[in-house]
């Protein structure tokens, strides 16, 4: 393991020009001096679906750019303990002129160091083709209906929720949907969702998904911690909001998964992803932004808001089946039950929807099935951890400078994601403070409601005394 | 959390002897913070000289930005922020290393932010001293097990109590790790703390005599 952790660290990928019906991609392992072949295609024939007549010839980069990083996040092996991962990439477009500039390429390669801890260098070159199909066609007429707003829809619990908030707080916009779906599972999910939705929302609901496919794969290991993933689902939303003429991609996140902060000082960096992080968010937005030559932006009107505050909306109206429909866990079964119930993405899921008093319909590992061979308390115990240290900060004063020094004393992090994103959010520093010092008491205190029943899950499948004093240690 | 999150259960094999000594109980404070620190010491030497480099170049950009911590504006610490980050990204070296030196110079410009430390003559010193102590707690102190007995059967409460009470020997230690490190400009020759040389007191002696 060591020894090959040590040696992995540059790969070059050559993309051949990104098609629909694939494109191939020579990828070498110069560390291990080893060449293969891996195909990968992008479906973005949805994106016939559009208000401008011409497919702007810059989106379609932007796609093949979000299908370059997808495919080299995948495929290389990336350690964020061992040594920094090189990553080369090159690929054609039509537009090398503007993507090879120095102010572009710092930006992407500062935007993917911050999201993967990778180093990657792009090379574009002329591609020479007529480009995919969806760009060959020009639209007509725009018979598609009028979009107020593009969100990012990928099956979860928080898009929903954040989703069924947003169209019960506003009866007149429409919104898009766009996920990729680049699993047969997500696809099918994401559609199942939509279709629940679609009765009650008529005529205000569009979906749009542009599926990643790699194929001729199978032999090669992929990376499993894709911290890219992310970046890649926020391009190819700002492209499909750039072609329905918006200038801002919604997505929908709480703000403790979005600021995603440490649970304990053992875990560091990516160790938790910066997926939908503010600061990554900010970053999408210039790059996207320079490329298109205008201001762009991506969005999440959440971040100030717990996931059980989301899912208040659900819970008035007592949708109880529909969070059922979404998919939470980070590692999701490929039998039933699918959730764990036990990762943090599910903890936080059952948190939110007892502390909202949404009823659970979800099944999970963890209390229905037969118990897992592996540490079900790792996580929560964890999770509790952390919520004992906000405890401990956010008890230090009733005054809110007070309090915000003691948190940023142990999460510095937290003073950039005001001082760069709190012009963007329209509030001025000590009100942004505010909002994330509340954001913490609330999570806190939802927490104090409901952790006895979120622990009921575990205890149910623990006979051990000694770990049942586990998680009682964890509580204090 | 999104993309699922990583978390260390388990401390790493070069740590378990200064673990076993804090449970067991029988030596004193200083001779377990004697035994963690020797491992830290190896720990840091293995992690390299990166962190001192980067060190440097932030107190550079302290230096050039910030004359009195007094008059600083709080736009002058989130310009220093970002040029962290720029700086931290430039080099080739381990995520993993390169995010604890960050965290320690953003602990720094926390601690100048809130007046807690107002000394800018030391800079690059302070911030790999908080570099040691990061390592410290992310590989020692809070990567200890989440369980209710440990090793020999101690609690959590116990182990907490004996940990917090090695503590000033740690923070001695690492202040003159910091202190040589930064002379140095290496960690190649780091080395253990002098210890104590207090002579036991002997009862009978006459100590007015002479």
């Amino acid at each position: 393991m060591e020894r090959q952790s040590k040696q992995t660290s540059d790969f070059t990928l050559l993309f051949e020009s990104v098609m629909s019906s694939g494109g191939n991609i020579c990828l070498y392992d110069h560390s291990r001096n080893k060449e293969s072949n891996v195909r990968i295609a992008v479906d973005d024939s949805a994106f016939s679906c559009r208000i401008q007549k011409e497919f702007p010839s810059i989106i379609a980069d932007l796609i093949d750019l979000a299908v370059a990083i997808h495919a080299a996040d995948r495929l290389t092996f990336q350690s964020l303990r061992q040594q920094q991962t090189q990553i080369h990439v090159v690929l054609p477009i039509r537009h090398p002129e503007i993507l090879n500039q120095s102010s572009f390429q710092d930006k992407l390669s500062s935007l993917l160091g911050w999201a993967t801890g990778s180093r990657w260098i792009f090379e574009f070159s002329q591609r020479v083709d007529l480009g995919r199909v969806v760009e060959q066609q020009p639209l007509l007429t725009s018979s598609d209906p009028y979009i107020n707003e593009v969100v990012l829809w990928s099956g979860g619990l928080d898009a929903l929720a954040g989703l069924y908030t947003r169209l019960k707080e506003n009866h007149q916009i429409s919104f898009m949907l766009f996920g990729t779906g680049s699993n047969d599972n997500s696809y099918a999910r994401q559609g199942q969702i939509f279709q629940a939705l679609l009765p009650s929302f008529p005529n205000r609901l569009n979906l749009c998904r542009v599926p990643i496919r790699f194929s001729e794969s199978n032999l090669h290991i992929k990376n499993k911690i894709s911290r890219a993933r992310g970046i890649v689902f926020t391009l190819l939303g700002s492209a499909c909001a750039y072609l329905m003429g918006q200038q801002v991609l919604h997505l929908y996140e709480n703000g403790i998964g979005a600021v995603n902060l440490p649970y304990r000082k053992s875990a560091v960096g990516l160790d938790h992803s910066r997926s939908v992080h503010p600061l990554t968010l900010l970053r999408v937005s210039d790059l996207v932004s320079e490329l298109v030559g205008e201001g762009f932006r991506v969005q999440n009107p959440f971040l100030f808001w717990t996931k059980a505050e989301m899912c208040q909306q659900l819970a008035k109206d007592m949708k109880y089946d529909l969070p059922a429909l979404t998919i939470s866990c980070d590692s999701p079964h490929r039998k039933q039950p699918i959730q764990c119930g036990y990762c943090s993405s599910c903890i936080l899921r059952k948190q939110a929807l007892a502390a909202s008093r949404v009823e659970d319909q979800t099944y999970y590992i963890v209390p229905h099935n037969d118990r897992p061979v592996s540490d079900i308390r790792l996580y929560l115990q964890n999770m509790l951890t952390q919520v004992s240290t906000l405890k401990g900060l956010l008890n230090c004063s009733e005054n809110a400078i007070s309090q915000w020094e003691s948190l940023t004393r142990r999460f510095p992090s937290l003073d950039d994601i005001v001082d760069r994103t709190h012009g963007i959010e329209g509030l001025t520093p000590p009100e942004m403070r505010k909002n994330l010092i509340r954001l913490y008491q609330t999570y806190v205190l939802e927490w104090d409601a409901v952790e006895p029943q979120i622990l009921g899950d575990f205890l149910s499948q623990v006979i051990d005394q000694p770990i049942i004093q586990d998680f009682q240690m964890a509580i204090q | 959390m999104p993309d699922g999150d990583i978390v260390h259960s388990r401390l790493r094999r070069l740590y378990q002897k200064p673990y076993k000594w804090l449970c067991e109980g029988t030596a004193t404070n200083d001779e377990c913070a004697r035994a963690v620190l020797e491992k830290l010491k190896q720990d840091i030497k293995a992690k390299g000289d990166l962190p001192i480099l980067l060190a440097q170049a932030m107190a550079a950009s302290v230096a050039q930005i910030i004359s009195n911590p007094e008059e600083a504006r709080e736009s002058d610490f989130a310009k220093l922020s970002l040029e962290f980050d720029n700086l931290v990204h430039q080099p080739d070296g381990s995520p993993y290393i390169k995010e604890l030196i960050l965290r320690a110079g953003k602990g720094y410009l926390n601690d100048l932010r809130s007046r807690r430390e107002v000394d800018i003559a030391h800079t690059s010193e302070a911030i790999w001293r908080r570099y040691a102590h990061e390592v410290y707690e992310s590989e020692f102190k809070e990567r200890i097990p989440l369980t209710s007995e440990h090793y020999a059967g101690v609690t959590q409460e116990i182990l907490d109590k004996r940990i917090e009470g090695m503590q000033p020997s740690i923070d001695s230690g690492i202040q003159q790790f910091a202190q040589a490190a930064i002379r140095n400009q290496s960690v190649a020759k780091l080395s253990m703390p002098r210890r104590s040389s207090r002579k036991a007191i002997d009862l009978d002696e006459d100590l007015l005599a002479g």
